[in-house]
């Protein structure tokens, strides 16, 4: 199994990995899909590897962090880099250019699982992530999409969707309820 | 039983990154007010962090430059913790002080909760407190490199306050956070802290009303009356 290899790896990291064969495993590993998702928030190729160095390094300073009864290495490297991309694109204030280019475009989410493709190594978990978001009500995708990915505020999604903030942050708990229950507790 | 709604929706909020720092202060305000023993709280904050962390592992990988392995390892072989100490793992505290962290902060947290209300509160009824207009919150700007988020709500008086923290690596052992004002260029010191789990809740008297700027630095343990390394967090006020 990939997340049992990357507990491994872990223990390892945490042990001391003296040569850091293991932090570099890890790294191989799980850095194309935290670049992924770094690239979805930033839009910047430099950005994004900037978000996963940071995240990995997080890894390695805090390894004890991780919770062993809880998600899989990859989620929790995920968490980091994520929160580090989205940190990142607020701090260059891009998130005003961002957002006035997302007010700008019309906000279609077709298909929501377009970019949400089969990753080889994890099939099963992709299949799932697309079955939840397309069973999502597309103004509670339209949220997911603009926050989750595209790293937009709640006060940006609520400008480019043109709601009251009350109402992308209702939309935001409903569907983040729902995923909940497809992705997470399904899956215990 | 606790009303946690409110609770609930930032929650899904911050596992999304939609939190804009006012709603982070709100938060860690009601995270503080709910106690660090919440166990729903700390429920749904983990159910919601994985949630959202799943919908980035169904990504298709992307191509990682060829020199990035390398130098992220080798950043990591540079800021490993000094010969002796075994590595990343001795970075966390031993249980025994952990153990001191976390009583030390449930502290905290109880004169913070008591206090809150007359700073940050103003109750539509004992469940639902809003923040009170006239608080001031301010968001520390992390410096790179520096994990988690930092906020000063200043009381309409100008001199005291709290300072909110979360997501905070653990100082290294014999070092702590210290918090200070800077007028000019005359740092006063706030105090010193030391997060648990990774989160502050402290409160501070300052001239918050005079000071250019709120900044937070790591410190020797004994607390120096004088900055000894440079901001890991700044806040202008």
């Amino acid at each position: 199994m990939d997340d049992a290899r990357d507990r491994e790896l872990l223990g390892r990291v945490r042990a001391g990995d003296p040569e850091g064969a293991a932090f570099r495993e890890l790294f191989r590993r799980n850095a194309g899909v935290a670049k992924s998702v770094a690239m979805r928030v930033t839009r910047s190729d430099q950005l994004a590897e900037e978000a996963v160095q940071e995240g990995f390094l997080q890894l390695w300073r805090a390894p004890e962090r991780f919770d062993e009864a809880r998600a899989t290495v990859r989620r929790w490297l995920l968490t980091m880099v994520h929160a580090r991309a989205v940190d990142l694109v607020r701090r260059e204030q891009a998130q005003r250019r961002r957002t006035q280019e997302v007010a700008a475009e019309p906000i279609v989410v077709a298909d929501p699982a377009d970019d949400v493709v089969a990753a080889v190594a994890r099939p099963g978990e992709a299949a799932s992530v697309r079955a939840a978001l397309a069973a999502l009500p597309e103004a509670q995708r339209q949220v997911i999409e603009l926050m989750y990915f595209r790293g937009v505020s709640q006060t940006g999604v609520a400008k480019a969707l043109g709601l009251p903030l009350g109402t992308v942050k209702s939309r935001a708990l409903l569907a983040m309820r729902k995923l909940r229950t497809a992705l997470v507790e399904t899956e215990r | 039983m606790r009303d946690h709604t409110e609770i609930e929706e930032l929650l899904a909020l911050e596992a999304l990154g939609g939190l804009e720092p006012e709603d982070r202060a709100r938060l860690d305000a009601l995270l503080a007010e709910h106690g660090h023993d919440c166990a729903e709280c700390a429920e749904l904050r983990e159910a919601f962090a994985e949630t959202a962390s799943m919908l980035g592992a169904g990504l298709e990988p992307a191509t990682v430059s060829a020199d990035l392995e390398d130098r992220t390892v080798a950043e990591a072989m540079a800021t490993r913790p000094s010969a002796g100490d075994g590595g990343p793992a001795a970075i966390a505290p031993a249980p025994r002080r952990r153990t001191a962290l976390v009583a030390i902060a449930a502290a905290i947290v109880l004169v913070a909760v008591g206090a809150l209300g007359g700073y940050l509160a103003a109750p539509r009824n004992s469940e639902q407190p809003s923040l009170n207009q006239n608080v001031r919150i301010v968001q520390f700007a992390p410096s790179d490199g520096t994990d988690g988020s930092m906020t000063l709500a200043v009381a309409p008086d100008g001199t005291n306050g709290y300072v909110f923290g979360s997501g905070l690596a653990a100082p290294p052992d014999g070092e702590t956070y210290e918090l200070w004002t800077i007028h000019g260029d005359a740092p006063t010191s706030l105090g010193c802290v030391v997060p648990s789990d990774g989160q502050i809740v402290v409160p501070v008297s300052g001239a918050f009303a005079t000071a250019d700027v709120a900044a937070v630095t790591v410190e020797p343990s004994a607390c120096p009356g004088a900055p000894t390394t440079s901001p890991v967090m700044v806040a202008t006020l």
